[in-house]
């Protein structure tokens, strides 16, 4: 699974991209959603700011739940967290739900 | 499991009793026995030897409690159907049931296991999680089912497997222990196909060329292309679709997948150790849980280390083969072209790994 580090090209000064990738589950199927903001890229920064990036709960005794991968490619910095289902809650759920909503799947 | 338990009560009642009366007082006998046995399950069985003395036994039973989440997350929800009550009007209830009694049935008559945690743990499911929730998982305490999107998966509480698979991360919980990361995760992973696969087996009395080696088959719908999720006999080919795309599982260890998502690709590396079960299973032939399954189980309560990696797992099902059949069997040959069938690396003086244990 390529890691995606680096600054995208091409996005609009000012722009940000949040991706959404889902691994695990029974099923083992990795699906992925993503958005790229441009005119409403304030509102997507309020709900990326709203997540508690450096304190991700961790859930060791579960088995087979989902893994999402969550990706905040802002201007200046790439902020990434790997947050279990079961921590999937408040802000994150707030996040994960406006992006797969919107965005584009694959 | 203990046998011809007859209560002084249910002895003086039969004393009593005239020939054509012994079945009424062996009905008696049975609800009170029910009733009164602190043991939290048990199944009773009466019948007569040639002596025509009553001989009651009790076997280890099921104790299942199936609840519903109404579609939304919180657990457990609400009882709606408890162990021996009658099936009720929805489906995914009874499936849940149905399929917990299969996976105790398997460990019970076949390994001699008392459900998950060989004491007679109850088998609490929740149906109904979530909205569209499109996954089936075990949180340490209970199974939860979700009803699928509708459009890619269906219920995941249609096939054995599923049960089985979930059941079994339970037991490995509380035998190996294995972390659910890297290959440890993945042997984890596989551990529960395999004995979900079997509990399917078991319930539909199939033998190892039978079988459809398919780990939840019927859980897609009709719009996608594929038959299962996972395939043991054939790892990677359960299904190739234009949305999802092909199943990604590896069936050799020269292919293991190193990434960071689902905690090192525990759902993509279980195709190896799974086929090498089914390899063994094929080449043992006959009903795969009698041999294969037995010296699977038998590694499972060998002793592992929670970090063991395929290499060390299989050293310690070829281990447990010979101490069961002995070193030179067919049956712990079987085992080492089963790994080497892989690529997994196995000792190459199988007595080392045998005088370990």
């Amino acid at each position: 699974m390529a890691q995606r580090d680096g600054e995208p090209s091409g996005r609009p000064r000012g722009g940000l991209s949040i991706l959404v990738v889902r691994s695990g589950g029974f099923a083992g199927l990795t699906r992925q959603w993503r958005v790229e903001a441009h005119d409403d890229a304030d509102e997507w920064l309020e709900l990326v700011r709203a997540c508690p990036w450096g304190a991700v709960g961790q859930d060791a005794a579960s088995r087979d739940r989902f893994v999402w991968r969550i990706e905040a490619h802002l201007p200046r910095s790439v902020r990434t967290a790997s947050v279990p289902d079961a921590h999937l809650v408040g802000p994150w759920r707030v996040l994960v739900d406006r992006v797969q909503e919107v965005g584009t799947s694959g | 499991m203990s046998a011809g338990i007859v209560p002084p009560y249910l002895l003086s009642r039969i004393a009593q009793s005239d020939a054509p009366e012994f079945q009424q007082a062996a009905v008696a006998a049975q609800q009170t026995l029910v009733h009164d046995e602190p043991r939290r399950a048990a199944r009773l069985t009466l019948s007569l030897d040639a002596e025509h003395n009553l001989v009651a036994e009790l076997t280890d039973g099921p104790d299942r409690t199936i609840s519903d989440a109404h579609n939304t997350e919180t657990l457990p929800g609400r009882k709606v159907r408890a162990e021996g009550a009658d099936p009720v009007a929805d489906v995914e209830v009874n499936e849940a049931y149905d399929g917990l009694g299969a996976t105790f049935a398997l460990y019970s008559e076949v390994y001699g296991r008392n459900s998950i945690d060989g004491r007679g743990l109850p088998l609490d499911g929740t149906v109904h999680y979530g909205s569209r929730y499109d996954n089936a998982f075990w949180n340490r305490d209970r199974m939860v089912f979700g009803d699928g999107d509708g459009q890619v998966f269906g219920r995941f509480t249609s096939s054995f497997t599923v049960i089985g698979h979930e059941l079994t991360h339970g037991v490995t919980q509380y035998t190996a222990g294995l972390v659910y990361k890297d290959q440890p995760g993945a042997l984890n992973e596989s551990i529960s196909d395999v004995f979900g696969s079997l509990v399917e087996q078991y319930a539909k009395n199939q033998t190892a060329a039978t079988a459809s080696w398919l780990i939840g088959e019927g859980l897609f719908t009709k719009n996608v292309k594929g038959v299962a999720l996972r395939s043991m006999k054939a790892p990677g080919t359960a299904y190739d679709d234009p949305r999802l795309g092909k199943d990604p599982q590896p069936a050799d260890f020269a292919h293991y997948v190193t990434t960071s998502d689902d905690e090192g690709g525990v759902h993509l590396n279980s195709g190896i150790p799974n086929h090498a079960f089914y390899l063994v299973a094929h080449r043992l032939g006959g009903h795969a849980w009698k041999k294969a399954g037995q010296i699977w189980y038998d590694t499972l309560l060998s002793g592992l280390r929670p970090t063991t990696d395929f290499a060390a797992f299989a050293a310690a099902t070829i281990a447990a083969a010979a101490k069961r059949y002995g070193d030179s069997s067919a049956e712990a040959d079987a085992v080492r072209a089963g790994w080497s069938g892989v690529g997994v690396p196995i000792p190459g003086d199988a007595a080392d790994g045998a005088a370990r244990r």
